[in-house]
């Protein structure tokens, strides 16, 4: 097949998942805009906690604009989302934006240090591992894994700051960013929240590595390589390598995002000034602007790190290149 | 339901907290200590003390009329300064010096304190009153002052610099303690932003740093009207976690902790404290949070005082106390407000479930289902209606949780439909705790002696009269109330050694730090 048509069938899948990233945005601004306001309970009552008449209570709701139709309010959401704004928090009467971006930038800080370490980590231990399937290296592995999926994160997180912070004084037990800096002025403060996160996702992603990894060296063509005589370092190096690369890619484009929102326990645990206290605390005292912009600024970079995941597999396997129609 | 005092107070949640550098406690190896004070030594000028409280994120805020956690509260509590505040359960003037009624009851004259200046040195007055009111009343402002029941603030006159003729639209024998407990902090006439160089107080500290959600730097400000504050710098540190806040203080990076949980103070018993002499302070018996369940008396079956009364029979305080509490409390008598003026401290009822079982059926609740609405205001809150579950089954109670987030807690309709609430209340004066009460009509108990006594007890201008008419509310409310105060709640802060002067003026979940020092 010639380097044109294969370019062409790319740029038509590119564009089609695109258009399907599109829709789905669409219909995840619905989903999120309607499942966030249907929560009981909203910041006026929370506010007002039983010490407003209930007269007063509907004049605010009203002020506030909360006792408009669904409809009404969801178009106007949107169409702020359109131009950029996000909309005005209920509680501290501040832009989403304001409030969301330094906190957004330092949680994205997070999940790419967390990546940057334990990406290339979780394909060497994967590999390893799945190269030795059935073995003692690899059972010690998978059962660390294992241990370490297994336990809360808060768990963990309090774990280290024992040893590390409070025990052996090398690291700082929270991350006191000043007003003004950016976590990566104070290096020693993000030890501790990265080494959980690292930890963590290390553990499940190494398990899928590993998986790959030993699908791979059971493949016949492999087999066969290996019954001529090829090296197991050149088997895993030629022949595993690429059929791990785009699995591990893939599993770590939509950990990396998850980690963004998902990292919440931890986040609380290191006091880290990230995303993650702005979407419990809007989500516990029911600011539904806050939660609404947050669960949509993730749920669309989630939708982007798919995009990209399979853009990259797709990049990274010369067969569905031509396939990916 | 719990609530914080100054949300309670100011915006009337009924959602609570609890508070540090208060009075006795235990230390690592287990001993009770006092709160750190300043007595013994003399203050020692100079040096920066780190305070870590439960923040609220990106919501924190300068402005001192709209904070809603305790960083706010405590923070802004050392750049501003309110018109009259409580000490030692007592109301002591701040920026007023007196509150009289007119002989008419119908007004009361405010007088303002002289020499009071403003962070950049202008002089405060009386329109700073006027505009911090102003602010407090205006249309659509989100978080009503209880104070404003009372004033009717577009007809306040301003009569000389530091006097103001106040209207009331009803009768309000002691102005002075309702502006205490309402927690007016006063902002200077005409401000608009509350950044960190626009925010300007009359407090002991001026606002030199500021990040929502972070921390705050605060400088001392020499010209404060109360004398120069001991300590140079003064930083608030935000962590939402309590354990965190525990870690922070254990690692060095704070030297106060505010509102600790039970479970980390049995921890710190047991030592492994790199600073062996850090202590545990608990805020003392004065300072206790209240925890416990209101019974919706509107409805059957806890429309009949004998079904009330049996379900306070029922209860096993002290079980809750040792395994809600972890043994940090004691047991309540059903009334809320232990520890502050005019509280009935009667001695908690005893279980009885031969005597509960027969009330009950006198009622014609035998074997009865009930549903406790709840929520995680408090730790342990959620944990305590279990156990509740188990002992009010003995009684042939039958209880079915419904637990729900906070911000969902304080919806009036579900309220209404369940037949009892939890709630957790500071030691806040009677006279806000009962008006509160008194505007969830499910928490309400109709009773026109109660209604009367209440009434007095606002009204009455003496001393003898407000003790007599509290005397007599609590006394309804102990004979056939529908609250069930089943204990009183230590609170707990964790502190190095050399942190003293820590009062807990107003509450000890956020305390005063404007007259703090390192020894």
């Amino acid at each position: 097949m010639s380097a044109l048509h294969s370019g062409r069938t790319l740029l038509r899948y590119v564009v089609r998942r695109l258009c399907l990233s599109l829709v789905l945005l669409v219909l995840l601004s619905v989903v999120v805009f309607a499942g966030v306001d249907v929560l009981p309970g909203d910041a006026v009552s929370g506010r007002a906690g039983g010490a407003l008449t209930p007269e007063q209570i509907a004049d605010i709701r009203q002020q506030l604009g909360l006792r408009r139709p669904l409809i009404e309010r969801y178009g106007r959401w949107a169409g702020g989302l359109l131009h950029g704004d996000l909309g005005t928090s209920l509680v501290s009467g501040r832009p989403v934006g304001s409030l969301m971006g330094r906190q957004l930038g330092n949680s994205v800080l997070l999940a790419l240090l967390t990546v940057l370490v334990a990406a290339p980590l979780s394909l060497v231990l994967g590999m390893w591992a799945g190269a030795r399937r059935g073995r003692p290296a690899d059972r010690v592995v998978s059962a660390a894994a294992i241990l370490l999926v297994a336990f809360p994160e808060y768990v963990f997180a309090g774990a280290l700051v024992l040893i590390f912070a409070i025990g052996l004084d090398w690291l700082p037990a929270v991350s006191l960013v000043p007003p003004g800096d950016s976590p990566l002025q104070h290096p020693d403060l993000l030890v501790l929240p990265v080494l959980s996160l690292v930890l963590l996702s290390l553990a499940y992603a190494a398990r899928v590595v590993r998986a790959a990894t030993a699908a791979a060296l059971r493949e016949p063509h492999v087999e066969s390589a290996r019954l001529n005589g090829q090296r197991e370092t050149v088997l895993l190096r030629r022949a595993v390598l690429p059929a791990v690369l785009p699995v591990a890619a893939q599993i770590w484009c939509v950990l990396g995002v998850g980690l963004v929102g998902g990292a919440i326990l931890v986040e609380r645990v290191f006091g880290y000034p990230g995303v993650g206290e702005l979407l419990v605390n809007s989500v516990r005292g029911g600011d539904l602007p806050v939660a609404q912009a947050l669960a949509m600024v993730l749920g669309a970079a989630m939708l982007v790190a798919l995009l990209v995941a399979d853009l990259v597999v797709v990049l990274m396997t010369p067969r569905l290149r031509t396939e990916a129609v | 339901m719990g609530t914080s005092r100054r949300g309670f107070l100011r915006a009337g949640a009924l959602a609570g907290l609890a508070l540090p550098f208060g009075a006795a406690c235990g230390g690592d190896d287990g001993r009770t200590t006092a709160r750190p004070r300043a007595t013994g030594t003399a203050p020692r000028r100079g040096g920066r003390l780190r305070a870590a409280l439960t923040g609220s994120g990106s919501a924190e805020s300068l402005h001192p009329l709209t904070g809603a956690s305790p960083v706010d509260f405590a923070r802004n509590r050392a750049v501003y300064d309110p018109l009259f505040t409580e000490i030692d359960g007592r109301t002591a003037p701040r920026l007023a010096t007196s509150a009289t009624v007119a002989p008419d009851g119908k007004s009361f004259r405010l007088a303002l304190r002289e020499g009071v200046r403003w962070h950049d040195g202008s002089p405060f007055g009386a329109r700073d009153v006027v505009f911090t009111l102003r602010t407090l009343d205006a249309p659509g402002f989100p978080f009503p002052n209880d104070a404003l029941t009372y004033i009717d603030v577009p007809r306040i006159k301003i009569t000389g610099d530091r006097t103001l003729t106040l209207p009331l639209k009803r009768r309000l024998g002691d102005p002075a303690t309702l502006l205490a407990t309402a927690q007016v902090y006063i902002i200077k006439d005409g401000t608009r932003t509350f950044e960190a160089g626009t925010a300007l107080g009359t407090g002991a500290f001026r606002v030199s740093d500021f990040e929502p959600g972070r921390s705050a730097t605060l400088k001392r400000f020499d010209d404060h009207w109360d004398g120069a504050p001991h300590l140079d710098e003064l930083v608030f540190l935000s962590l939402a976690d309590p354990q965190a806040r525990v870690s922070a203080v254990r690692a060095g990076q704070a030297d106060f902790a505010a509102d600790i949980p039970y479970t980390a103070a049995e921890t710190l018993k047991g030592g492994g404290a790199r600073r062996p002499d850090m202590v545990v302070h608990t805020a003392g018996a004065d300072e206790r949070t209240g925890y416990g369940v209101v019974l919706n008396a509107t409805k059957a079956p806890f429309s009949d005082p004998r079904a009330r009364l049996a379900m306070r029979l029922a209860v096993d305080r002290e079980e809750l106390v040792e395994t809600i509490l972890l043994g940090h409390g004691v047991p309540g008598n059903d009334l809320y407000g232990a520890g502050s003026p005019y509280f009935e401290d009667r001695e908690p009822p005893r279980r009885d479930v031969a005597r509960a079982r027969r009330l009950l059926r006198d009622a014609g609740a035998e074997n009865t289902d009930i549903v406790i609405r709840s929520a995680e205001t408090e730790n342990g809150v959620t944990a305590s209606v279990t156990v509740l579950a188990q002992q009010l089954k003995e009684a042939g109670i039958t209880v079915r949780p419904e637990i729900v987030t906070p911000a969902e807690f304080s919806d009036l309709k579900a309220m209404a439909r369940a037949d009892a609430v939890t709630l957790t209340l500071g030691a806040y004066p009677l006279q806000t705790i009962y008006p509160r009460l008194a505007l969830v009509p499910s928490l309400t108990l109709d009773d026109a002696e109660l209604k009367a006594a209440l009434g007095d007890s606002f009204a009455a201008t003496g001393e003898a009269g407000r003790a007599r008419a509290w005397r007599t509310a609590q006394n309804v409310m102990l004979d056939r109330g529908n609250a069930v105060v089943w204990g009183n709640a230590d609170t707990l802060s964790l502190a190095h050694p050399d942190v003293r002067g820590a009062l807990p003026w107003g509450g000890a979940k956020y305390p005063y730090l404007g007259k703090a020092w390192l020894a």
